[in-house]
């Protein structure tokens, strides 16, 4: 049914916005092709960031150094109520959609998708965002620095997502 | 940021590579990595290019202004000195997230900040580059699709079940963050704003 749903979502948008271009008389094809070239000029500004990131990311987990971290945060994590087979999705939610996505995979396979860590996880993914990543995406086309101040309180805030996360889960279901 | 951040993960990667033993996969990551990049960056294209042209025909569409009318409130508040031009990106930007196209809420952010960026003079992001990046790394989607559907696929009884706690978590996490965000990011602002 949400796949059915879903498949509507962008042909209905496309459809909304080329009649709104022919009602308004618009030059359709020319002004599209002209927003195409900009987004071209912009993916290459991204590159660099893209490799970057792609590279440390990937380097840091084959290291092995997520699971380390796991062992000794799992303990502390368990005291604010985060269950402690999350502690990778804990490391992992603000760099990497696409790692978190493998994980939660593994959780759902190990403990079931319904069961109440499946729903934790479910709830984590659907309510935080890929914090760092984004602000990396975000500011990697202009050439400005991130501040710390706006870096603690983008994480801080990620944290907050998956520890209530993990509380309100506990008190619904 | 990152230029702390990443020779950091890379330098504690390889350390930690070596400590385990596990510096064939660290190895076999690198090249991966090039392979995930080029992929990334080709996928990417084409999406940032078909709504950077999407979004160019809406510009020009009456749509947009609708948007920005319903927005208003939200968008003046917080990004009251920039261009019209900018705003336009945000509005679209907050529009997409909130209906969930993630895909091209990213082009819009993207652009919207480069718009920003042309109104600002500083070495460092404007206060109010700073809230717009703080509210894209908060969650304000308002069917989770993705996760659901991975629910589904994943044999779940009840897929939709996780939108109500979703809600309250994101909402919650939204207001706290975004007003911590403002208290100590966009001082300034707020006296301009006002």
């Amino acid at each position: 049914m949400m796949n059915v749903v879903e498949s509507f979502i962008i042909p209905g948008l496309i459809f909304i916005i080329i009649c709104a271009s022919l009602k308004d008389k618009i030059k359709t094809f020319d002004v599209f092709s002209e927003g195409v070239k900009e987004g071209m000029s912009t993916v290459i500004n991204l590159f660099p960031t893209l490799l970057a990131l792609f590279l440390s990311i990937n380097m840091l987990r084959a290291s092995g150094i997520i699971n380390y971290l796991s062992d000794i945060f799992g303990g502390i994590l368990e005291l604010v109520s985060i269950p402690k087979e999350l502690t990778s999705l804990v490391f992992l939610k603000p760099i990497s959609a696409s790692s978190c996505m493998a994980i939660a995979t593994d959780i759902f396979n190990q403990y079931g998708v319904d069961s109440i860590l499946g729903l934790i996880t479910s709830t984590i993914l659907g309510a935080t965002e890929t914090t760092l990543y984004t602000l990396a995406i975000y500011t990697g086309a202009i050439k400005k620095k991130i501040s710390k101040k706006l870096l603690i309180i983008a994480i801080f805030g990620n944290f907050l997502g998956i520890l209530l996360s993990s509380i309100i889960c506990k008190i619904i279901f | 940021m990152l230029n702390k951040i990443w020779p950091s993960m890379i330098i504690l990667s390889i350390l930690f590579g070596i400590l385990n033993g596990r510096m064939m996969e660290v190895n076999d990551a690198i090249y991966v990595s090039f392979k995930d990049a080029v992929e990334m960056c080709i996928n990417f294209l084409g999406v940032m290019c078909f709504w950077s042209g999407m979004v160019k025909i809406l510009k020009h569409t009456k749509i947009l202004d609708k948007f920005k009318k319903i927005l208003k409130p939200v968008v003046n508040k917080f990004f009251c000195d920039e261009t019209e031009k900018a705003k336009e990106m945000i509005t679209l930007n907050i529009v997409s997230n909130i209906i969930g196209i993630g895909n091209a809420a990213t082009p819009m952010g993207i652009k919207a900040m480069e718009e920003m960026d042309k109104n600002n003079n500083s070495k460092k992001l404007s206060s109010g580059m700073n809230l717009f990046l703080l509210l894209n790394t908060l969650s304000i989607q308002v069917i989770p699709t993705t996760i659901i559907s991975i629910r589904a696929a994943q044999g779940s009884q009840n897929s939709g079940k996780i939108i109500l706690p979703v809600w309250i978590v994101s909402i919650i996490t939204l207001i706290i963050t975004m007003l911590i965000g403002i208290r100590i990011l966009g001082k300034e602002k707020n006296d301009e704003c006002s």
